[in-house]
C-alpha cells in the first residue's frame, strides 16, 4: 500500500423534517472518457441511522485508509483516472444526497510533475441545508 | 402529464420515465416470466406423471399439445424452457431487490471483500478487496512476458500477434474444410455413378464448388508465402517491468528475404476505450505517445544474415504506468513496421509493462 489518505464530513444544517437514514463514504476511482465508465471502490465505510444519532453531525468526522499505489491520476483523451472521496446521504425525504470531493493521487518520485494537493469542496444538497464535505489528499507518500 | 413513448430515441443520459417506474416495470416482468415458468413446469410435470394415473388430462391438453408433452424430446424441450424462464425471473428479481437500498459504492464494497462492521471506528467498514491488496492493482502483471529468456539481453518479448498469422490461419482453415467437404461430395456422386443411379444436379454443383476451393487454396498458399518470406522479428530487452526514466537497452533482430524501403523501431503508449453503440461493442484507441527509436531506408535481408541492431532507450519521467481495467487500458508496446518489396509492409507490437516511479521492488527472475 502507499500514502494514507484522511477524510472528514460534517453536516452544517440540517431541516427539522429531515431524518437521515444512513450515511456512506467511499474512497474511489473511477474513469471518464469515450469508454464505459470503470469504478472501483477502495475503501468504504457507513454509519446507519442509529449510529448517526449518536453522533454530533455538525461536528467533523474522519476516516483514514491508504491508498493504493495505482492507478495514478491521469489526464488522456480517449481516458481519465479520476481518484474522489465520496460521502452519500440517505434522507427520509426526497433522493439521496451526494457530496464528492476529487484528488489527485500522484507519485512523489517526480516532483514539480507529479504533486499530490489539497481539494475541498461544498456541496449543496437540497434536502439538507449546507452540507459539506472536506477530503485531503496527502503530501507525501508514507 | 407526459406519458412515455417507447418508440422514442433515447438521448444522452436522460431518463424518458422515473427510475422507480422503471423498476416497478421490470420486476413485474420478471415475476411475470417467474410465474409463467412456474405454471408451464407444473403443467407438463403434472401432464406426464399425475395425469395418467388420475385419468384425466383435459386441462392440460388445452394448453400443452400431445406432441409437446407426451413424447420425451418435446417434455424436456418444454421443461427447459420452463426452467430458464424459472431462473431467468428469479434472478432477476433476487438481483433487483438486492439493487433496492444499496447505492453503487455499497455494492462495489460488498462484492468480493465482505463488508464488517467496525466498533471502534463508530461505523460499518470494508476490507479491502484481495485486488487492492495486491501491489499495483490495475497494473497488468506481464508475468507472460518475462518466461523467455533472451540471448542478447535478459529478457525476449512476445509479439501480440499479427494480423498476417490471423489470416493465415483463417485462409487454411476455410480451405481445409471446403475442398474436404468438397471431397465427400464427389464420393456421393462418384458412387451414384456406380450404382446406376447418378446425381445429376448435384454433380453440376461440384464444378462451381470445386471453383470455390481452388480460390481458397490459392489464397491460403499466397498468405502462407507473404508470411514467410517476412521472416520472424525478435525483440530483447534488458530489464522488465519498466520504470520511467531508467535507461534500457533494446535488442531487435529481422529474418527474412525481403527489400525494405524503411524500418521503424517506435515506442509507442496507446489509449484504449471499449465501449457499446447501440448493440455494438467497439474499441477506440488513440496514441497518446510516440518515440522513434530507430529508422533505416533500404534494407536488403537474406536469409542467412538476419538484421540485428542495439538500441539504448529510456522512458519519459513522467510516464503514466500501464493501466488495465474492464473497459479502458493505457498499453504501453515497441513496434516494428516495415515497408516491404515484394511482400506487404507489416507491423509487429511486442506489449510492455511500465510500473509508476518508484514502486514496489521488482524481482529479478535472473
Amino acid at each position: 500500500m502507499g500514502q494514507s489518505l484522511a477524510a472528514s464530513w460534517r453536516i452544517g444544517k440540517i431541516a427539522p423534517e429531515v431524518v437521515i437514514d444512513g450515511l456512506e463514504a467511499s474512497v474511489m476511482w473511477y474513469t471518464e472518457g469515450k469508454g464505459d465508465e470503470d469504478l472501483n471502490v477502495h475503501h468504504f465505510r457507513r454509519w446507519s441511522d442509529d449510529q448517526l444519532k449518536e453522533l454530533d453531525l455538525t461536528q467533523s468526522h474522519g476516516f483514514q485508509c491508504s491508498l493504493p499505489l495505482t492507478p495514478l491520476s491521469y489526464e488522456g483523451t480517449l481516458v481519465r483516472i479520476r481518484w474522489c472521496v465520496r460521502l452519500r446521504l440517505f434522507c427520509s425525504v426526497g433522493r439521496d444526497s451526494v457530496a464528492q470531493v476529487p484528488f489527485q493521487l500522484t507519485s512523489d518520485a517526480v516532483p514539480g510533475l507529479l504533486t499530490s494537493r489539497m481539494a475541498v469542496v461544498t456541496a449543496a444538497v437540497d434536502q439538507l441545508d449546507g452540507t459539506s464535505a472536506a477530503g485531503r489528499a496527502p503530501a507525501g507518500r508514507s | 402529464m407526459r406519458l412515455p413513448k417507447p418508440w422514442t430515441k433515447k438521448r444522452g443520459s436522460r431518463l424518458l420515465g422515473g427510475a422507480f417506474s422503471g423498476a416497478i416495470g421490470e420486476a413485474m416482468l420478471l415475476a411475470g416470466l417467474f410465474l409463467l415458468g412456474v405454471f408451464t413446469s407444473a403443467l407438463v410435470l403434472f401432464q406426464r406423471f399425475a395425469a395418467a394415473s388420475l385419468g384425466a388430462s383435459g386441462v392440460t391438453d388445452r394448453f400443452v399439445s400431445d406432441e409437446a408433452s407426451s413424447s420425451t424430446l418435446g417434455f424436456w424441450i418444454v421443461m427447459v424452457l420452463s426452467l430458464a424462464m424459472l431462473a431467468l425471473g428469479g434472478g432477476g428479481i433476487v438481483y433487483r431487490l438486492i439493487r433496492i437500498g444499496a447505492s453503487d459504492e455499497r455494492r462495489l464494497a460488498m462484492a468480493g471483500r465482505g463488508v464488517v462492521g467496525d466498533q471502534t471506528a463508530g461505523g460499518e467498514s470494508a476490507r479491502p478487496s484481495s485486488s487492492d491488496l495486491a501491489p499495483m492493482p490495475t497494473v497488468p502483471q506481464g508475468r507472460g512476458l518475462t518466461d523467455s529468456p533472451g540471448v542478447h539481453q535478459s529478457y525476449r518479448l512476445a509479439s501480440d500477434g499479427s494480423n498476417q498469422a490471423r489470416i493465415v490461419a483463417a485462409s487454411a482453415s476455410l480451405s481445409l474444410l471446403w475442398n474436404a467437404t468438397w471431397f465427400v461430395l464427389l464420393a456421393v456422386v462418384v458412387s451414384g455413378f456406380l450404382n446406376d443411379r447418378p446425381r445429376w444436379v448435384l454433380t453440376f454443383l461440384l464444378f462451381p464448388f470445386a471453383g470455390i476451393g481452388w480460390w481458397a487454396f490459392r489464397y491460403f498458399l499466397e498468405s502462407l508465402k507473404k508470411t514467410a518470406g517476412v521472416g520472424a522479428t525478435i525483440v530483447e530487452i534488458s530489464d522488465h517491468p519498466l520504470e520511467p526514466g531508467e535507461p534500457y537497452t533494446l535488442f531487435i533482430s529481422q529474418s527474412g528475404k525481403l527489400n525494405l524501403r524503411r524500418l521503424r523501431i517506435e515506442l509507442v503508449c496507446d489509449e484504449e476505450s471499449t465501449y457499446r453503440q447501440g448493440t455494438d461493442l467497439r474499441i477506440d484507441r488513440h496514441r497518446a505517445y510516440s518515440h522513434i527509436l530507430h529508422t533505416q531506408r533500404d534494407l536488403t535481408i537474406d536469409p542467412h544474415h538476419p538484421w540485428e541492431q542495439e538500441l539504448g532507450f529510456s522512458l519519459p519521467a513522467d510516464a503514466m504506468h500501464s493501466f488495465q481495467s474492464a473497459h479502458n487500458a493505457v498499453c504501453w508496446k515497441i513496434t516494428v513496421s516495415g515497408d516491404a518489396r515484394p511482400w506487404p509492409s507489416f507491423c509487429q507490437s511486442f506489449p510492455v509493462v511500465v510500473h509508476p516511479p518508484a514502486g514496489p521492488p521488482i524481482r529479478h527472475p535472473r
